[in-house]
């Protein structure tokens, strides 16, 4: 059942044609999923740019999974390749962020590995809760703070 | 070696540069851009010479800072020479391999680079502490100088001075991007936090590079899609510098001009410089040494020996 009080937030960038038909075998088959994810459907994995996965971080998600069709598989024959070099390449980037690499994952699900989908979230919802929610960003310049937030009242005022 | 000769190698060294760059302007250039005398004994400011005249006041040595090649966009159509040093001219290799520059419209004159000097660690006004010939003290050098792996440059039509040694600094090069990464994942996170929280928005980082080749169009200004807002919080300042960095990956030559002009001094570097160690591990690319390598990001392999099977192993 959905607990939003206990639930995290993570978002789901799914391919069109693999990944997002996947989570919806695994929901004609009624398999049990965690709530926490929230998917947004793409054209295909090579439509996500890194940013995305940036923006959600910094927008306050506590995890990021995207999934794509196998390599081989794609619908357009190449986009999973060129995704599968930025992802893993912005997978790198992600310590020096100071954002923990285990809320981040990028898989390949196929349309009909519903059983397969309900593993994935599962494993990486397990995973996202035991690293807990994501640090929230402070403002540290308390300057730029009061023209951000000019009717905030001020730390210890 | 003795003091009258340093200052006869010295008038050698830049009397062969004027005469490179006249030759330059006699070939067909319109334009030398060099070094010139600066604003203090220190500093050599950029200088666009236009006639032998000019070409005269060009000069060479540690202070010698700005890389050129970020200039080399807006004059493309027209014949220019450059001066290059070797960190310098890896972003006009690496601007070659992308298409953006035409070889043909370019006269490199290459000046093997002894270190440039970090403004930072002088004090205003304060004298050279070192010249072409007899090059500055570590201590204040630019620190990314003292981890150089390309003094010399990597394309040149005609290189003036004496050839120097890559640096190999005690630890490896990246002895202090593992030190920052051995830090607890919370650490870091306020890391980028704290320094941002200071950043002006001014995107002088963003204007000083010269692979930001989108001009009127960069991402931080669109408002459809608006990727990044006008307020000014840490989190829009953060993503931009994240938008930077993945924008530069496997192009980003680490020249340092993002850092320098940071009007507050944020450590804009250090992102770019862990994406530029991951493409080269996961793709052996080193951006700017081949003016003939494709980006890595603009190609890809069917099987990526580098790249672990995110598929493969059940819910890793």
């Amino acid at each position: 059942m959905p607990d939003p009080a206990a639930d995290l937030r993570i978002i789901g960038f799914l391919c069109n044609w693999c990944s997002y038909g996947g989570a919806d075998t695994a929901g004609v088959a009624r398999l049990a999923q965690p709530t926490d994810l929230r998917i947004v459907r793409v054209p295909c994995s090579g439509r996500i740019d890194p940013l995305f996965i940036a923006k959600a971080f910094y927008g306050g998600a506590d995890g990021v999974l995207v999934s794509g069709c196998h390599p081989r598989d794609c619908h357009y024959s190449e986009g999973n390749y060129h995704a599968r070099r930025r992802l893993e390449l912005f997978l790198r980037l992600l310590p020096a962020l100071g954002i923990d690499p285990g809320r981040f994952l990028y898989t390949w699900v196929s349309a009909s590995e519903g059983q397969r989908w309900q593993q994935v979230v599962a494993d990486f919802t397990a995973r996202v809760h035991a690293l807990g929610p994501m640090p929230r960003l402070r403002e540290t310049d308390l300057a730029a703070a009061a023209l951000c937030h000019p009717a905030a009242p001020q730390e210890g005022a | 070696m003795s003091t009258a000769q340093d200052a006869a190698s010295l008038e050698t060294l830049r009397a062969e540069l004027r005469r490179a760059a006249c030759d330059a302007l006699q070939a067909g250039a319109e334009l030398v851009l060099g070094w010139g005398p600066g604003p203090d004994p220190a500093t050599l400011a950029p200088l666009f010479a236009a006639s032998p005249g000019e070409c005269a006041a060009l000069d060479f040595g540690p202070g010698a800072v700005q890389n050129l090649a970020g200039h080399l966009r807006a004059l493309a159509g027209r014949k220019v020479a450059v001066c290059v040093k070797g960190c310098d001219s890896r972003s006009v290799a690496q601007l070659l391999a992308e298409g953006l520059l035409r070889r043909e419209e370019l006269v490199l004159i290459g000046l093997p680079c002894a270190g440039v000097l970090d403004r930072t660690r002088l004090a205003p006004g304060a004298p050279a502490p070192g010249d072409w010939a007899c090059a500055a003290p570590d201590e204040l050098l630019d620190p990314r100088c003292l981890r150089c792996r390309f003094p010399n440059p990597v394309l040149a039509d005609v290189t003036i001075g004496p050839g120097r040694a890559p640096r190999e600094p005690e630890g490896g090069p990246h002895a202090d991007l593992d030190a920052f990464l051995a830090r607890p994942v919370e650490e870091r996170f306020r890391h980028w936090e704290r320094e941002l929280g200071r950043c002006l928005r001014c995107y002088a980082c963003r204007n000083a590079c010269p692979l930001c080749v989108c001009r009127d169009h960069c991402l931080a200004e669109t408002r459809r899609p608006g990727w990044l807002s006008q307020s000014s919080s840490v989190r829009e300042k953060l993503l931009f510098q994240v938008i930077h960095a993945v924008h530069t990956a496997g192009r980003c030559t680490e020249c340092g001009q993002c850092q320098r002009a940071c009007p507050v001094d944020i450590p804009v570097l250090t992102l770019k410089r862990v994406l530029a160690r991951e493409a080269e591990a996961l793709f052996g690319h080193v951006a700017g040494t081949d003016p003939a390598q494709v980006p890595p990001l603009l190609t890809f392999r069917a099987e990526e020996p580098t790249i672990p099977d995110h598929g493969a192993e059940e819910g890793r």
